[in-house]
Order: C-alpha cells, then structure tokens, then sequence
C-alpha cells in the first residue's frame, strides 16, 4: 500500500486534478444549459416546451457512454465527412465537457424545472402586476425561490456528474479510473489502487458536500 | 468530545480500509490454497501413475480479455473464438483436463486470478520481467510478438521523429503502451490510454490520435479483417517477446505443467501450425 | 374617449379557457374616483373579469381600455400600463425572498421610477400609513394574514398608480383579521383611488361602493348604486343571492 502510494501517488492526484477539472467545465455548462432549457419548458410558448423536452428526453434516453462514444468520435466524422480529413478534432477534454454537460444539463433542466414549477404562481402574477418584465420578475422574485427548494437537488446530482466523470474513462481522458486502470495494469495491486482511488473519490465528494451544505444554510438564511 | 469521538472513529474506518486493501490478496490465496488442497494432492498421486488427470474431475477456470484479435474475439455467428481459445482447447484435448473459459477483460482476467476466482489467463500476455517480478507466473512461449507503431493510411508520419508534440494512443496495460512509455520522453509526444483495441483504432482513425502502438500481428489481422484504413510503420517495430498462460499463485501449478505439456505436444503433431494458419493465414 | 374620467373603458368582452366560456360578454365603464365592488357566486367569472383588466389573463375577444391605453392591442406596452394599475390577490403574493422593504421597493427601483434612497422614504411613508413601519424589516413568513395583505396593498400603492383592483382581498384572512385590511381600502376610497374591489363583503360594499356590480354564467346580471342592488334588486339571481348570503 505504501509502496504504490510513493511511487504512484502523485500520478494519481493529477488524475485526481484532471477528475475535478473535467467535473467543473462540464458542471459549469450543465448549469447553463439546464437553465436555458429549464426556462424555456416553463415558458407559455408549445415551441419551446417542445424543444426542451426533447433535449430532456433524447440525452436522458441515451447512457453517458455511448453520448460519449459518439461525441467524441461520431461528431468529428460526422464534421470531417462534410469538410475532409481532420477539420474538426475534438480533444478527450472538450469531449468529456460537451458529454457531462449534455448530460448533467438534462437533469438540471429538469431540477430547474419542477424548482421553478414549485414556486406559487401568485408570485409570478404579482410581480408582473406591477409592471415587470417577465425576465426581471422570473430573475428577482421566482428563480432565488425556486433555487431554495433545487439546492439539494441540484448538490445530489453534482456529485453523480463527478461520479460519472469515471465514464470518460473510455475515451482516453486521464482522469482517476482512466489512470487508475494504467497504475493497475503497471503494478498488478488492483485491491490496493482502487482502495486508493475509493478513498479519493470519498475525500472529494464528503467536502463537496460539506462546502454544499454550508452554502446551502447560507442561502436559506432569513428564511423563517 | 463528540467531535474526539467522530475522528477517532473514522481513523479506525480508513486504517481498516486500509488493512483491508492489503491484506485481501493474502487471505484470498489463504482460502485458495485449502480449496484446492485436495486437487492438489491427487495431482501428486496421478503424477505417479502417469496420464490420467480427467479423473478427478477438477474443472480449472481460466480467464482471458473480451476482444484481442485474432487472439480471442467473437466472430461473425457469436462464437467466442482465436488463437488462444484454440490453442487452450487443443491442449485440455490433448492434456485431458477440463476447464471453463471466462471472458473477462484485460484488467477483470488480472483481477480474477489475483482473487482466486480463477486459476490462470490466457490473453495474449507478453513474458516481460516486470510481471513475474510482481507474482506472474508464466508458461512457455507459445507466440512471439513484437510491437509497432500504426498511423492512418494517408498519415505523413514516417517515425518517431515525427510524433513530436503529438498524442499517441495505447491500450491499457498492453505491451504496445509500455513501449510507448519508453519512447515518449526522447521523442516527446503525449499518450492517451484507452481501455480496448477498436477504440484505440478508432481514435487514429477519427484522428484524435496521430498513431497506436499495438502487438504488430493484432494489428494486422485487425487491418486486414476490418478494412481500416490504418498502416503498420515497420520500421518501427521493437524486439517483442513471447505471450504466455498465466497464473498467479502456486496452487495452479498443475494447470501450468498441463500447458506446458500439451504446448509440447500440439507443437510436435502439428496441431499448433494448423491453428495460427487458421487465424494469421 | 368620450370622457375624459373615464378610466376603465370595457366593451363585449369575452374570456375562454379552452371551450369553457367564462365571460360572456361584459360591458362597463369605470369613472375616476369610483368604487365599483363586483358581486356574484363562484364560478360567476368574477375573478376573471378583473384579471383581464390588467391582462393577467389573455383576452379572447371584445375590447379594455385602461387609461386611455388599448390593452387588448397586441402593440400595447402591458408593462407599462400595468405600472397605473395595482393589483392586490387573495392570499397576498408576498414576495417571499425578499423582507417588507423589498417587497416595497423592488418594482419602483427595478422601473427606474425612483433611485432606491427615493423609493425607501416613499415605501416608510407608505407602512406608515397602513400601520406597518416597525415590520419594514420582517420577511413575508413572519406576518400575519392581516399584515401581509396590508403590505401588499402598500407594494401596490408604492408605484402610484391611478387605479387599484382587489382580487377577494380578504377571503383568505382569519375573521378577526378582515377589519384592518378593510379599514385601509375604506381609506383608500374616500381618498378618491379609483377601485375595482371583487369581494364577499357586503357591508363594505354598501359602505364604502359607488357603484356595485352583480354578475353570473359570464354576464353582469344587475348594477347600480348600492341601495339599489342590495336593497332593491330587481333580478331574481340577484334576489337568490342576496339571500344565500346575507
């Protein structure tokens, strides 16, 4: 054990770098496009209901690795069968960021959806009443309500992105499974390297929570 | 206190997770070995009584990698087939011993025999120093490959020279990346690890990769077999090693004398030649 | 126009909710310092009348215009007008991230209608006259019914509007709350805020209306002064409502 954290450790915490790397590009994305497409499933316009919920559906229909399968070597062929050879290269990194972003966004769409949806249309109807503009009354008055209500939600389903960070490991990006697998394959202590990785995983996801639950509390401060 | 108590009590959790990581291997070949101490026992008894080890009815279980052209792969009607399929069937024909292939993967084959769940592998594994260093136990050669390096066709990479700066992709664990680790700092390119052979592939083909280093006949049975438009570099290649059945614990010894017994034997009939021209042509 | 005090001007207006035909075609016009309370039992579209004037609900057919504005044009800034016209709901609709203040200032500031030192002096002046300016700093969830709904009446008085609708403004309050919402639109009227008060209570209705409306199935059935109406109806729907609930 100790042996493979001398020699392996440091290769290992990049890796570990490269996982929190890859989560926050691909949170930081799913977070706008879980907005943009929860917004537009809440508006009154059938068009944009209908985008939205096939956005939702089609990625949530698909599992995280044949999305990345596909994008990472589906959409460059598709792009270089129209363009020619290597016009359009995607590395493991953009790759893994569209997949998590595509992937956490649906979910997150949802999440801002049923958030949005669980604050009272009374609210909605006085703001506007007043004269604001949709935009300003869904930005001051419905989404800081509807937000309270998605933080759990939202913390829960950050750390299954983080989680599912892993999958990218088929596609090559040197994240902890993928590096994981090569320490393995270098060293044969299999028990050992992943009850290091277990406990690297645990280590991140336990202060991840933590930092969410203080948030979290912050947040709902003045609320009672 | 609460918060003494708290630590104290994850200390113990991670010190046991911790004991736990490095003490499963032992007490795993611990429970092996009175598992198949009674086989074991007979082995000696059949040893002096000459060929005859079907008697005892021991079924060895042995692993191997889900797809290693030409060396194991489903084919066309769903049949688990290749060289090593083949060359493990001829010898429990030959040997008498029964055994149940299990397609694991790679990294699953390694982890089964290291747990006990299985008794040996047979996956294409090159004899290198390194594994029998940590606990491999090899047979003899029973094919010998050398590693090269494969661009796309219409590639203008001509060698390593070439790679400078580049990213170069490799299977995990295989021969093909360990030569790539060796070459990568002199010539300065980047590797990306990938978990089976037709995404390495694919990775040079769609070109996220400039080039794959692979055991240079895999690479050409994949070639030839699935029309890729990929090229061997043959300038590139290295000095190989043999591939050899596998285990990793003493117990199995019987199972490597077996092999190494019936390797011999399908070698001299000429069984042996009659497979490798089945799949290599 | 033919009048200039008119400021509610409704003709043939009509209301649908898929096929459900709400409102069936209601006409009337409201002055300048009217009163005008609208009667009728649950169903009777009401509600949905006073929602159109202020478009919270989209209108089928027929014409509104509010302060001279056309609101069933399509090029009418709703925004806009909807500044003129406050609307005050059943159960409040307190915003509630936001304390008293907020609540007070959010639309004044957010309209560019006053600078946020302006709109706070004019939002103390405004609790002030409800009763209210120890809870400027109190959120939503700590106020009662009664509370709330004068809070909510002075949200709606801090972007000084021209006209006030009352949406059963205290239909959701505990009996012995209804008196110090009631007391502050009593207020409000002999102020001279033109209002359009929906509501249950007859006594404020004879109190304080100018002018009261009784409408069922989407029609205005009966309207008049208040003696008229209530005391005098000539309808008999009127008649056998009057007498559920008097």
């Amino acid at each position: 054990m100790i042996r493979i954290i001398t020699t392996y450790g440091g290769l290992l915490l990049t890796a570990m770098g490269q996982t929190l790397l890859l989560a926050l590009c691909g949170l930081f994305f799913a977070c706008i496009l879980g907005l943009i497409f929860g917004l537009l499933s809440v508006l009154k316009n059938r068009v944009c209901n209908i985008v939205s919920i096939i956005f939702v559906d089609a990625i949530r229909g698909v599992p995280m690795i044949v999305l990345a399968f596909y994008i990472y070597f589906g959409m460059p062929a598709l792009f270089n069968g129209l363009m020619g050879y290597n016009a359009v290269t995607l590395t493991a990194l953009q790759a893994g960021t569209i997949c998590l972003s595509l992937n956490c966004g649906a979910y997150m769409a949802e999440i801002i959806r049923a958030g949005i949806q669980s604050v009272d249309k009374g609210q909605m109807e006085a703001a506007r009443s007043l004269g604001l503009p949709y935009w300003k009354a869904m930005y001051r008055v419905v989404l800081p309500q509807a937000i309270r209500t998605m933080i759990p939600s939202i913390i829960n389903q950050f750390i299954i992105t983080l989680k599912d960070t892993s999958i990218l490991s088929v596609i090559g990006f040197p994240e902890l499974v993928n590096t994981a697998k090569n320490v393995v394959a270098n060293s044969f202590r299999t028990f050992e390297v992943w009850t290091i990785v277990a406990v690297m995983y645990l280590i991140i996801i336990t202060v991840l929570s933590r930092v969410a639950k203080i948030l979290e509390r912050r947040l709902n401060r003045g609320r009672e | 206190m609460k918060k003494l108590i708290a630590f104290a009590l994850a200390l113990v959790l991670a010190l046991s997770l911790v004991a736990c990581g490095s003490t499963a291997p032992a007490t795993d070949d611990a429970a092996n070995s009175e598992a198949t101490a009674a086989p074991d026992a007979a082995a000696e008894g059949d040893a002096a009584e000459g060929d005859a080890t079907a008697s005892d009815g021991k079924v060895w279980v042995v692993a191997t990698d889900t797809v290693f052209k030409p060396f194991e792969y489903t084919d066309e009607s769903g049949n688990f087939v290749g060289i090593d399929v083949d060359i493990l069937a001829a010898i429990a024909e030959d040997q008498g011993f029964q055994y149940e292939l299990k397609s694991l993967g790679w990294d699953g084959a390694i982890a089964a025999c290291q747990s006990g769940q299985a008794d040996g592998m047979i996956a294409g594994a090159s004899i290198t120093a390194e594994r029998q260093e940590s606990g491999w136990m090899f047979s003899d050669g029973y094919y010998t490959a050398t590693q090269t390096m494969t661009v796309a066709e219409n590639s203008d990479i001509a060698g390593f020279e070439d790679l400078e700066g580049k990213t170069v992709a490799v299977k995990i664990g295989t021969q093909g990346a360990a030569y790539a680790e060796s070459l990568k700092d002199e010539y300065g390119f980047t590797i990306q690890s990938f978990e089976d052979s037709p995404t390495m592939y694919q990775a040079v083909l769609g070109g996220q990769c400039v080039a794959c280093f692979e055991d240079t006949p895999i690479m050409q049975a994949s070639i030839k077999d699935g029309g890729l438009a990929l090229k061997v570099l043959e300038n590139t290649a290295n000095e190989g090693g043999d591939y050899g059945f596998a285990i990793f614990s003493e117990n199995s010894q019987e199972l490597l004398d077996m092999f190494n017994a019936g390797l011999a034997n399908i070698k001299a009939n000429g069984k042996y030649d009659e497979i490798l021209a089945k799949y290599l042509g | 126009m033919a009048e200039n005090n008119v400021k509610i001007h409704v003709s043939h207006l009509k209301k649908s909710f898929g096929n459900l035909e709400v409102l069936k075609d209601v006409s009337v016009d409201v002055t300048q310092g009217e009163v005008v309370v609208v009667l009728g039992p649950s169903g009777s579209g009401k509600s949905t009348f006073l929602r159109c004037l202020n478009r919270l609900e989209t209108i089928t057919d027929g014409q509104v215009i509010v302060d001279g504005y056309d609101i069933t044009d399509k090029k009418t800034d709703i925004n806009k007008v909807r500044e003129n016209i406050g609307m005050v709901f059943q159960h409040f609709n307190l915003f509630n991230n936001l304390n008293v203040m907020g609540n007070m200032i959010l639309a004044p500031t957010e309209l560019k209608k006053a600078t946020k030192a302006e709109a706070t002096a004019n939002a103390l002046k405004l609790l002030k006259r409800v009763g209210l300016l120890d809870k400027a700093e109190a959120y939503p969830s700590q106020l009662s019914g009664g509370q709330k709904q004068r809070v909510a009446i002075a949200r709606a008085l801090a972007m000084n509007p021209d006209i006030l609708l009352f949406d059963e403004p205290t239909s959701a309050l505990d009996p012995e709350m209804v008196g110090e919402v009631l007391q502050v639109m009593k207020q409000l009227a002999s102020e001279g805020m033109t209002m359009v008060v929906v509501t249950h209570e007859i006594g404020f209705a004879r109190e304080v209306a100018s002018r009261v409306i009784f409408m069922e199935g989407g029609y205005i059935v009966e309207e008049g002064t208040p003696e008229e109406v209530l005391d005098h109806p000539k309808e008999a729907r009127t008649i056998d409502f009057l007498s559920k609930v008097l």
